[in-house]
């Protein structure tokens, strides 16, 4: 059989929406994602569980950094570059859906 | 591959409802965390097997389950030789070896289709349908159903290989009263959370292990190492190790809310370490003084 990988190129102005079957929860400044495709749960940082809960498929990867940059009082360039690799981590994980 | 393929002749024939006829006109009932389970229909060996295995309890029963007679024919002559056991699961529905399983959650009730009689077989295929029973039912009644070493309030959960048997073998040698090498049951009890024992056992044998609740003390993730040490464990590091210690409630899609939500509640309710410990060492000090 042959393997197939569909490869996933997300940029700032990619949306993403958490796939319907997995569950997520924020715990203080952590937040954890349960995918029971897998028997997986996975511990993310502050910033991945701010993205998540903004992520709702209407807001792009940069408004997203723009909100999180201004709470974190961060760099937005450097918010948007961490939140563009994570996002694209997520898709490839099956844990998100990218637009 | 379809549901049952590996262990029935003809998965077609897959009981679509709970009936069929009875293997004996024995009962018991088996005071166990998310029962007590009322067994009937069973034969004078399958009840002295479970008897044997799990103990007979006088006490009032919330959810039944009927044995009910298979043709040996009905299942596949499997070589087990180097295998490791695994059963096929699909929603309410169980078959493995020399068993089918139909659970009727609404009206708490379930059957075992079987051609088992052995006194020391049969407990083993009751078994097999109690462990995913207990842990749904525990995760619907406010508990939770661990792959975990229980031992003196501690719950050393993990995946396979973490050290959990290490950790029962060392507790055991060290005189502490361990629950279960294998499965723990965490219940409510008011305000907190308890350890229950359950008589779901890995290498240690029933006459190793305490048979004493103990309140929850602490929920301990492990890291095999060259020295003995603790350190805290975040709420959501601990949720996250509930989920994927919790077997069978883990990958069922419906429970998923509610096994993340029972994790973070126990996770408050617990102090909550990581210990770094050595195969031959006491780790017991190191862990009173962290949770005293």
């Amino acid at each position: 059989m042959a393997y197939t990988h569909e490869i996933v190129s997300l940029t700032v102005r990619s949306r993403i929406t958490v796939d319907p079957h997995i569950r997520f929860r924020r715990f203080d400044e952590e937040g954890v994602i349960v995918d029971q495709k897998k028997s997986e749960a996975l511990v993310i940082n502050d910033v991945a569980t701010r993205l998540l809960e903004l992520a709702d498929g209407e807001r792009t990867l940069a408004d997203c950094a723009a909100v999180i940059a201004a709470e974190f009082d961060a760099d937005e360039s450097a918010i948007e570059a961490d939140l563009v690799r994570f996002a694209t981590e997520l898709v490839d994980a099956g844990v998100a859906q990218a637009s | 591959m379809r549901f049952g393929d590996r262990f029935l002749t003809d998965p077609d024939l897959f009981p679509a409802r709970i009936a069929g006829e009875r293997c004996g006109d024995r009962d018991i009932t088996l005071d166990l965390a998310g029962g007590p389970f009322h067994i009937t229909g069973l034969t004078a060996r399958q009840r002295e097997s479970l008897a044997t295995r799990f103990g007979a309890a006088s006490v009032a029963t919330s959810f039944e389950i009927i044995i009910c007679r298979a043709a040996a024919s009905d299942f596949h002559e499997l070589d087990t030789r180097g295998w490791e056991y695994s059963l096929d699961f699909e929603t309410n529905a169980i078959a493995g070896m020399r068993l089918m399983a139909r659970i009727d959650p609404e009206r708490n009730r379930a059957a075992i289709w079987t051609p088992v009689d052995d006194v020391d077989e049969f407990f083993g295929i009751v078994e097999n349908v109690l462990r995913p029973l207990v842990a749904t039912r525990l995760l619907a009644n406010g508990g939770l159903l661990v792959h975990s070493t229980a031992a003196e309030g501690f719950l050393f959960a993990g995946e396979s290989g973490a050290g959990k048997s290490t950790i029962a073998k060392l507790a055991v040698d060290a005189g502490r009263a361990v629950l279960s090498d294998d499965l723990n049951a965490v219940v409510r009890r008011g305000e907190g959370f308890a350890l229950t024992p359950l008589p779901f056992t890995g290498d240690l044998t029933r006459e190793q292990l305490s048979s004493e609740e103990t309140p929850l003390r602490a929920i301990v993730r492990l890291e095999k190492g060259d020295h003995e040490s603790v350190r805290p464990m975040s709420r959501a590091e601990t949720a996250s190790l509930l989920v994927r210690s919790a077997p069978y409630v883990n990958r069922e899609a419906e429970s998923g809310a509610l096994l993340l939500e029972r994790a973070a509640e126990i996770a408050q309710h617990a102090t909550t370490l990581v210990l770094t410990f050595r195969r031959d060492s006491d780790v017991w000090p190191i862990l009173t003084k962290s949770c005293p």
